[in-house]
């Protein structure tokens, strides 16, 4: 019965995947039919063929790798200071870091739209890049504070009190043994940047052509085939880049930082 | 190197902690503030650059007496709603199936699938699955259920949102599912053992220690998922009808719209589609919290 | 002459409750005191303010004469090892040790000459290259206080050093850190709990109650002469014979002498009570409607439940204390 179940969660979830994988074989599959009537590769050469799509491909590993980066070093020191410390105005910190899990999206978006457009951000990467961090930090901080906590203060105080300065500590004590939070809060950070659409739209301009922008526009032509495609090598690139920010961050986050700085 | 920045440093120990959030402060407290101020003046009606300079709430009551107004939220709220409770729910039962099986690598790698996947494209693969000519239409065609596509019910574009639902509810589920279970996995063993041994059955333990102790994990996910269902608009922009829509949608579409002097009233739009989320969220913790008030007293 | 850590008056109030009230106290070069107080009495935050990682809120702290409390922990020179040892775990034993030379811009060589030298001295010879989770208890306590010493603190404060190791080696690890205080002649407060560890290592004691000073003696003072009832109680068994108003008067159980037939100066009692404790034996008597504890070694004169025998509480010996 168990089994069972797990099963039909496992198909539940798969099926559409594989949904995906058959369309982008198909050109045409006509009603009741499952299955086309001979399989297609078209798509998929066009695909490789297209610059346009290599291009974003690398337009969005290289905004969500910004991100994250960028996110790591605000929130690592934010973390820090909210699970380490107690000092006024806590509380409304708190507040503001998990506003934008209740801000509705779109609000979030026009509204940085307007400031980017007032601060001449727009249409440039570094503007997106800039613009992702809204919707990430939450997670960041949360994360790497969580992790904090469990370690406690006694480490901080140990090191202070061995004559280590605050960013010496950082480096030697929290970076070390806060790695596997940071590997986690810096994959979720990349893929939530990485699916991101109507703040790259806005701020972007159309210009910046994102992963997710291209979809878009493919998802509203409405050529099913095509969308299939472009879905997968989604999902394909945002799986290879995860698995690379783990192997990176795995082998540089590290106790060898002790010898060498 | 570090200890030569270190040196030339000298802090009261009271400061750290704020020149540690001073990075957060440049690159997200104030951009992020200073974006709804923009919002809420512009509301307001104050926009020197198109020649508004006065402040006015008018843009407001054209936006309550806004018969899309009304229904959009309504649907909306019932839509992010329905599919959140549900969300939750069945995340909670299959962090239960995760945390009693014995295998549990394949299925937990397999939840973390949808999290992968953006909204978007969910919605996406779910239309390829329900529309009227997709995949489960096509299964019922080919048993000879249904003669033509046409009579397979209209599950995307319907005006139930059942597609939105549908969409958000494959997307959200795992997420639940995974969040619930490591919550579960923090609890401790011996409480099994321990009501157990007092006697209690296994569906008398999942109710009376389990389901409590996750209750807290499973509200603030409620929470945050509702959240992002009610503010995000590419769902149900893409799936939704095109009467309803939803208020992310109408506030997305009223700012894309080329007449720049209905800005303002978008403004409006987006202050109260923030306002109704943060007040929802509120009366929901509330609710909740009496709720398990309620039951303690039981 | 100058004293060499001087506290003055110094309070720590959590929400507005005082945690450390008015604590005044000095050491000399090269002094060991013990901190004595029962548990969340203040101790633990009377050493980190000593140490720097919480500021006073009011009150100084000198060291050689000069004001350190708003001094950045850092800069102190005061090491300090925690109640929980807080080995950082990503770091073997020589980069444990060494860490705080390393912070200090100390170069390589200079560095694992220094961490040999601490690792010979806290008889860890060998086993620089094990990571904290490699080592016991008793082993990881050691690796503490080399780590604690090696940049040659001006003092050293140990927060509960061997709570978390067993009776033996708690024994053990007290005489071996007190030898090396005397080596390295490294002025040091140890916070404690447990009595009789600070009788034997210590000084001087400060005895402490609910952020309070009660008394500060050397062991042997503190222990025939409190001069109130905590002190008195927290260093020992005491026979209270009589309370007064603002006095009581007491005696210690070692401090009589009993006699099992009449003498002169004694007077009249009865055992009523009889506990077997090993090398002693406790006996509770019966002595002009006051009941006494006293012991005996088990080697000498054993008394038998009912039996009468006679005591004599020397004047001398008798303490007055004050209540608090
Ligand atoms: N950060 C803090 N906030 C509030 N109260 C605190 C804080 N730190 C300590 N206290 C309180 O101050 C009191 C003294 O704490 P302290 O740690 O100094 O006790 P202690 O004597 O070291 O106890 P123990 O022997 O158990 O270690 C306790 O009642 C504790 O609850
Ligand atoms: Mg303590």
């Amino acid at each position: 019965m168990r089994k069972f179940i797990s099963i039909i969660i496992v198909m539940i979830l798969i099926v559409p995947v594989l949904a995906l994988l058959l369309w982008s074989f198909s050109e045409m599959i006509s009603w009741p039919k499952l299955l086309p009537d001979e399989f297609s590769l078209r798509i998929w050469s066009d695909l490789i063929k297209s610059k346009e799509l290599l291009k974003s491909i690398i337009t969005s590993i290289l905004i969500s790798m910004g991100v994250a980066i960028v996110v790591l070093f605000i929130s690592m020191p934010a973390a820090i200071a909210l699970s380490q410390f107690e000092f006024k105005g806590k509380k409304i910190i708190w507040f503001l870091i998990f506003a934008p899990l209740i801000i509705p999206s779109v609000s979030t978006a026009i509204g940085m739209h307007i400031l980017y457009l007032k601060a001449g951000l727009t249409d440039s990467m570094l503007g997106v890049v800039l613009a992702h961090i809204i919707p990430t930090i939450p997670y960041s901080v949360k994360i790497l504070s969580f992790s904090l906590e469990l370690i406690g203060k006694g480490m901080r105080e140990q090191s202070e009190v061995l004559g280590a300065s605050m960013l010496q500590t950082i480096v030697y004590i929290y970076l070390p043994n806060l790695k596997p939070a940071i590997i986690l809060s810096s994959i979720l950070v990349f893929i939530v940047s990485f699916s991101q659409y109507l703040i790259t739209f806005l701020i972007g301009g159309g210009l910046i052509k994102t992963l997710p922008i291209m979809l878009f526009q493919v998802i509203q032509n409405g050529n099913r085939a095509e969308v299939s495609s472009y879905s997968l090598v989604f999902i394909i690139s945002a799986l290879i880049a995860t698995y690379f920010i783990e192997r990176i961050l795995g082998k540089n986050i590290d106790g060898k930082y002790m010898i060498n700085i | 190197m570090l200890r030569k920045i270190n040196n030339n440093l000298q802090f009261k120990k009271s400061s750290i902690p704020y020149m540690l959030l001073f990075p957060l402060l440049i690159l997200y407290i104030l951009p992020l503030c200073i974006s709804m101020l923009l919002i809420l003046v512009q509301s307001l009606g104050f926009i020197p650059g198109l020649g508004l300079n006065e402040l006015t709430l008018s843009y407001y009551m054209k936006a309550f007496c806004d018969d899309a107004f009304g229904s959009a939220f309504f649907f909306s709220m019932g839509c992010s709603t329905i599919c959140s409770i549900i969300a939750v729910v069945l995340g909670f039962f299959i962090a239960l199936l995760l945390s009693n099986s014995k295998r549990k690598g394949i299925l937990q790698d397999i939840l973390q699938i949808p999290i992968l996947i953006p909204h978007f494209t969910a919605a996406f693969m779910m239309f390829l699955l329900l529309s009227q000519s997709g995949i489960a239409s096509r299964i019922m065609g080919s048993l000879n259920i249904i003669s033509d596509q046409s009579f397979f019910p209209q599950l995307v574009l319907d005006k139930l949102g059942l597609g939105i639902m549908i969409t958000y509810i494959w997307k959200e589920v795992p997420f639940c599912a995974l969040v619930i279970f490591a919550s579960m996995k923090n609890i401790d063993d011996s409480l099994k053992a321990v009501s157990n041994s007092l006697g209690a059955s296994k569906i008398q333990y999942i109710k009376y220690v389990l389901l409590p102790l996750c209750m807290p994990t499973m509200l603030n996910t409620f929470i945050i998922i509702f959240a992002y269902n009610f503010g995000a608009f590419e769902v149900p922009y893409l799936l939704g009808p095109t009467h309803p829509k939803t208020m992310a949608v109408l506030g997305y579409i009223s700012y894309i719209a080329p007449n720049i002097l209905v800005r303002p009233y978008t403004m409006a739009l987006n202050v109260i589609i923030t306002f109704m989320s943060i007040v929802l969220i509120f009366i929901y913790i509330k609710t909740l919290d009496s709720i398990k008030a309620l039951e303690g007293q039981i | 002459m100058m004293k060499h850590l001087e506290i003055q008056e110094i309070v720590k109030k959590y929400n507005g409750k005082p945690v450390v009230n008015h604590v005044t106290f000095d050491m000399n070069l090269g002094e060991f005191v013990s901190i004595l107080g029962k548990s969340g009495s203040g101790k633990t935050t009377i050493l980190k303010m000593i140490a720097g990682t919480i500021e006073p809120d009011s009150g100084g702290i000198y060291l050689l004469g000069k004001e350190i409390s708003r001094v950045p922990t850092q800069k102190r020179n005061i090491a300090m090892v925690f109640q929980e040892y807080l080995l950082f775990p990503h770091l073997n034993v020589a980069q444990n040790i060494e860490f705080s030379l390393k912070v200090r811009g100390i170069e390589k060589n200079e560095r694992t000459k220094r961490m040999f030298e601490l690792l010979e001295l806290v008889q860890l010879g060998g086993m620089e290259k094990r990571f904290p989770h490699e080592l016991s208890g008793g082993q990881k306590q050691r690796v503490a206080v080399a780590r604690a010493l090696i940049s040659k603190p001006d003092i050293l404060l140990l927060d509960e050093p061997f709570s978390s190791l067993d009776f033996n080696l708690r024994n053990e690890m007290c005489s071996f850190i007190k030898s090396i205080q005397r080596e390295t002649k490294t002025t040091t407060i140890m916070v404690t709990h447990d009595r009789e560890e600070a009788m034997k290592i210590s000084d001087r004691i400060v005895i402490i109650d609910e952020g309070n000073i009660v008394q500060i003696d050397t062991p042997k003072g503190l222990y025939n002469n409190p001069t109130n009832m905590f002190t008195a109680e927290f260093m020992g068994d005491v026979n209270i014979l009589k309370r007064e108003e603002e006095f009581s008067y007491m005696i210690r159980p070692e401090a009589m002498s009993v006699s099992s037939f009449r003498k002169e100066g004694f007077n009249k009692s009865k055992v009523v009570e009889k506990t077997f404790l090993g090398s002693s034996i406790h006996y509770k008597i019966l002595w002009e409607n006051t009941f006494l504890n006293i012991s005996g070694m088990n080697n000498s004169e054993e008394y038998s439940l009912g039996q009468e025998i006679y005591i004599n509480l020397p004047d001398e010996k008798i303490i007055k204390v004050k209540h608090c």
